[in-house]
């Protein structure tokens, strides 16, 4: 896979800087992305979460099931402040 | 006893921010250290603040802490070779009683004697430096050297740091027993094996007294739950950290432009009624962090938030992920710093009560400072555990 590709499509993260923070010894998706914001944008990782999980195995000769994804919270899609207050929109 | 999987002068149990922090300082002092930490490093406590680097509204002791690790921060990206994200834009403690004013007045009387200056602003001046703050309050009292920065780039930052000085990082590794000869710590034992040692730092914040427990400890600390909302990004709208105590919220505007808001049920009025029950733990709450079932922050934090704020349009922008947090609460809201005296090389680094992601930097130091030669340079004597009788001696 070519270095420049976008794995994180929402805050820019290439392939070479997540193989970087691996280099620096961040060994798991959840290191990743506090270190390089892959999976912290607006998609919360929905794209890249099994990319990420790939590159990781790769780079550390693991099998995809050893590696611990990134994990899922509330809320499932993103929701507008007001509606989550309560203030209309579609919280009825 | 299980397999000997490695010896060090200290390990530390614990990969927050006052772990990381003074495996860094231990591991440039010279000595062998190894940081053991049951998930990944930044997962607990510190994975979870607010990030707010402030110095205003401490006790005499913390005070003293916070604006020397202030001086820290200001030189951390240097040291450790990492973007902290920090940046000193004021913390604004907005005000809705005149009692509350009055208070505040007092306070920075006693901050200024300790050299640190602060000001109480009118509702007309705070929207001129933060046209964001709806003037339905009082006053403000504004710290200007106060600030923010990222948890997870500066925990990650020291113990990457750590490690290229030779400390050794171990993750995924949970404590399971810690024996003693009498009164001498002698080695760890973890879910990958024992570590042979002199000396513990017990630096697991809200879990801090389960590390206790492994030795017959009582270590006063509680757990109290906080709850906090991320936004999309969106184009600067706020430089400073606000709190408004009288809700339980606070926000900042992250580096990425996301709005970070957080809520919590009055964790100091929630450890007094605890305290006055006994002495006894929801464990099972601590565990799934699941707290008060009758309220909604979700629902509140938005609701406080909006109402706080003058941009309706704000009310446009999206949530995209929230979290619950643990703060490691003392009876006092001072945290526990020191060796433990009945357990020689046993040192407690927790109990920071909401407050300690800001004093990691300068706490890391002292920790290092008082392992290393026995003595520290600013006196922690009045943080030790021994202010409690519930630390009682381990049986050996």
């Amino acid at each position: 896979m070519d270095k420049e590709v976008v794995i994180c499509r929402c805050e820019e993260v290439t392939r070479a800087q997540i193989e970087e923070a691996i280099e620096r010894g961040l060994c798991t998706p959840r290191d990743i992305k506090q270190w390089t914001r892959a999976g912290m944008g607006l998609c919360q990782g929905c794209t890249c979460r099994s990319l990420i999980c790939q590159i990781v195995a790769e780079k550390l000769a693991l099998e995809v099931s050893e590696v611990s994804p990134l994990t899922f919270r509330p809320p499932v899609r993103h929701i507008k402040l007001k509606e989550l207050a309560g203030l209309g929109g579609n919280d009825k | 006893m299980t397999k000997i999987i490695d010896e060090a002068e200290v390990v530390i149990i614990g990969g927050g921010i006052m772990g990381c922090s003074t495996a860094y300082q231990l591991a440039k002092a010279g000595m062998q250290v190894t940081l053991v930490e049951r998930d990944t490093i930044c997962s607990g406590a510190t994975a979870r603040t607010g990030g707010a680097v402030r110095q205003q509204w401490r006790g005499p002791n913390e005070l003293v802490l916070a604006m020397e690790s202030v001086k820290l921060w200001k030189n951390l990206d240097e040291e450790l070779d990492c973007d902290t994200e920090y940046t000193q834009g004021g913390h604004f403690f907005v005000l809705d009683s005149e009692q509350e004013v009055e208070q505040f007045r007092e306070i920075h009387e006693f901050q200024r004697q300790h050299g640190l200056e602060c000001e109480i602003l009118e509702p007309s001046e705070v929207q001129k430096i933060c046209p964001i703050l709806k003037p339905n309050f009082v006053a403000v009292s504004h710290c200007p050297t106060d600030g923010h920065a990222n948890p997870f780039r500066t925990t990650h930052g020291f113990a990457i740091a750590a490690a290229r000085l030779g400390a050794r990082i171990m993750t995924g590794t949970e404590v399971k027993s810690i024996a003693h000869d009498h009164d001498e710590i002698e080695s760890v034992t973890t879910s990958r094996g024992t570590i042979r040692t002199g000396k513990i730092v017990n630096a697991a914040g809200p879990w801090s007294m389960q590390i206790g427990h492994v030795l017959g400890l009582e270590i006063p600390v509680k757990p109290s739950k906080q709850q906090q909302i991320i936004t999309e990004p969106l184009p600067p709208v706020v430089e400073q950290f606000v709190t408004r105590l009288s809700i339980g919220l606070y926000f900042r505007q992250c580096k990425s432009g996301s709005l970070q808001i957080g809520l919590h049920l009055d964790p100091f009025g929630l450890w007094r009624e605890t305290l006055e029950e006994g002495y006894s733990l929801p464990e099972a709450e601590a565990e799934t962090l699941d707290h008060i079932s009758t309220f909604n922050p979700l629902r509140e934090i938005p609701k406080r938030f909006l109402d706080a704020v003058t941009m309706p349009v704000l009310g446009e922008c999206s949530a995209i992920r929230t979290w619950p947090g643990l703060y490691a609460m003392t009876p006092d809201l001072e945290p526990l710093l020191g060796e433990v005296p009945s357990l020689k090389g046993f040192y407690l680094v927790t109990g920071f009560s909401g407050r300690g992601y800001a004093l990691g930097p300068i706490v890391g130091k002292l920790m290092a400072e008082l392992i290393v030669t026995g003595k520290t340079s600013i006196p922690l004597d009045k943080l030790s555990v021994t202010r409690f009788d519930s630390a009682s001696p381990a049986e050996s």
